[in-house]
């Protein structure tokens, strides 16, 4: 088969999907749901805490998704200067009361996995990954930036619903061929609640120093089979069994590794400590109908421990993530 | 008026079943067809030549589904003059782009294979489709059928490009597993 014969092929698919098709209405999801869709509900705590992550353990940080497609820029020679600009720029939109940048850094190991298109990189994680950027073909990695910044806001709430609040956002940027640099993508911004403390400073639970091996991850478990068994409640999907789900140790240190020294961990202030000691991935494996179709599924699900309480916290990262048969 | 009285219309052989079925869904014909073949007058062409194949195939066919039905005619008309200007190196659009598109995962080159759609494909393609979200199958529909510009898409769902554009990328690498899979790649 190639791609005419399929082409050709795909005429005569069933009726019922090409009027479904045609039913999805401007500007709506095609599908009535009782909450939204099990996959809307992955983006959303994906974006929501994979990058807010200190506000997974201090409270729930408000997706805010602001920017994409809509930078005012201005080509510069500074990468730096070019995010601080587009930041400070947000000034002009009537809706935004102050803007104050607080932390604009490059990146080195982000920049890496972006031009190297690597499915752990937060470019990829957070927008999907997808097709590698356009803007990056032909460019060398020297032509390639990517630009942590860290930036507090407040809107007229007037005229816009956007929450006030200290907003994290990955820009990324490619030089042209007259030396300037441009932004031709970013994460969502999310906005980070006020830290009760900082992690490394908060009041450890005695047993917090024990290694990996000895703690005991079974509510950690229970949390994601919690939130799997939750799944039932949405419209699309009718039954959740879970075969198996159990700490998964190789996961754990790949996002150990992933995180530590980054600037985005460094903004957080969460330390190589930290994250050692209260950072889990779970590994499951269900089966879950959905649209009446069974389809068993094996996913990694990251968690983060408040130190404090003791009490995890979902997140999902492997099991988000689709890498692409090479 | 109704589809089903459209459709007595013509199995009356009254010519009204030709304005009424154009009044009713000569946009939504004219739409596929300019997405394939973007221009204006070639798309009215194509539209004229579905209402001509209506009447000429109903009777004995009594569609189900009369819009779905005129649009396969549609878009049948429509790709094999798109084939013709693509020949003709003239063609280009939201299909060559889709084309391209499917051409990833699948083998290249033109073959008589082109002859030989049997029913056993469309099936699989059905069982595939069939094996979707709801919400991924219609962007892929809205995609590979009616081959809807990116934008257009967006705008449909609510969704940004970059959303549309990986659901479509993780769904064309399924497509691959599962054709090849059932023997087809």
């Amino acid at each position: 088969m190639n791609a005419s014969l399929f082409l050709q092929a795909m005429n005569d698919v069933d009726d019922a999907f090409i009027w479904q098709s045609e039913h999805s209405e401007p500007g709506k999801k095609d599908v009535p749901v009782k909450y939204p869709s099990r996959f809307l509900f992955r983006a959303i705590m994906a974006a929501a805490i994979i990058i807010a992550f200190a506000a997974t353990v201090y409270g729930a940080g408000a997706l805010l998704d602001i920017w994409n497609d809509r930078w005012l820029q201005t080509p510069s020679v500074d990468p730096i200067q070019l995010v601080q600009e587009a930041i400070d720029r947000q000034m002009e939109k009537d809706y935004t009361v102050s803007v104050q940048v607080e932390e604009i850094l490059e990146d080195e190991a982000e920049t890496q996995r972006v031009y190297d298109w690597a499915p752990d990189s937060m470019l990829a994680m957070l927008n999907g990954y997808g097709a590698r950027p356009e803007a990056l073909e032909g460019k060398t990695p020297e032509e390639v930036k990517a630009v942590y910044a860290r930036y507090t806001v407040v809107y007229d709430h007037t005229k816009t619903f956007y929450r006030d609040g200290t907003l994290y956002q990955y820009f990324y940027l490619v030089q042209t061929t007259e030396g300037t640099w441009e932004i031709f993508e970013s994460t969502d911004a999310l906005e980070l609640q006020t830290f009760p403390s900082e992690p490394g400073d908060a009041s450890l639970p005695a047993d917090t120093e024990a290694s990996a091996a000895e703690t005991d991850y079974s509510e950690a478990i229970a949390v994601v089979l919690e939130m799997i068994e939750r799944w039932e409640a949405f419209e699309d999907v009718s039954k959740v069994t879970i075969q198996a789900a159990a700490f998964d140790q190789e996961q754990t240190e790949a996002a150990l590794q992933r995180l530590v020294g980054t600037a985005f961990a460094q903004g957080n202030g969460w330390t190589e400590d930290f994250l050692t000691h209260h950072m889990a991935a779970i590994t499951v494996t269900y089966t879950i109908w959905q649209d009446g179709n069974p389809q068993t599924e094996t996913a990694c699900y990251w968690l983060l421990q408040d130190p404090a309480s003791g009490a995890w916290y979902p997140s999902e990262i492997t099991g988000f993530m689709d890498a692409p048969e090479q | 008026m109704e589809d089903s009285q459209i459709i007595q219309l013509y199995w009356e052989r009254n010519t009204d079943a030709i304005s009424q079925t154009e009044r009713k869904y000569g946009r939504y014909c004219k739409t596929i067809a300019h997405n394939i073949l973007q221009n204006e007058e070639d798309a009215e062409e194509c539209v004229n030549d579905t209402l001509l194949g209506a009447w000429t195939s109903i009777p004995p066919k009594h569609p189900d589904n009369l819009p779905v039905y005129l649009g396969k005619l549609t878009r049948n008309r429509a790709i094999n003059a798109w084939r013709a200007q693509r020949r003709d190196k003239r063609g280009g659009g939201t299909l060559t782009l889709a084309w391209e598109e499917i051409a990833e995962i699948m083998p290249s080159g033109e073959s008589v294979e082109q002859e030989m759609i049997s029913q056993e494909t469309v099936l699989a393609i059905n069982r595939f489709l069939a094996a979707l979200p709801v919400t991924e199958r219609s962007v892929f529909l809205r995609r590979y059928w009616y081959f809807d510009e990116l934008p257009v898409i967006c705008e449909r769902f609510g969704f940004r490009s970059s959303k549309v554009k990986s659901m479509l990328y993780r769904t064309r690498i399924k497509l691959k597993k599962y054709l090849k899979k059932e023997g087809f790649l």
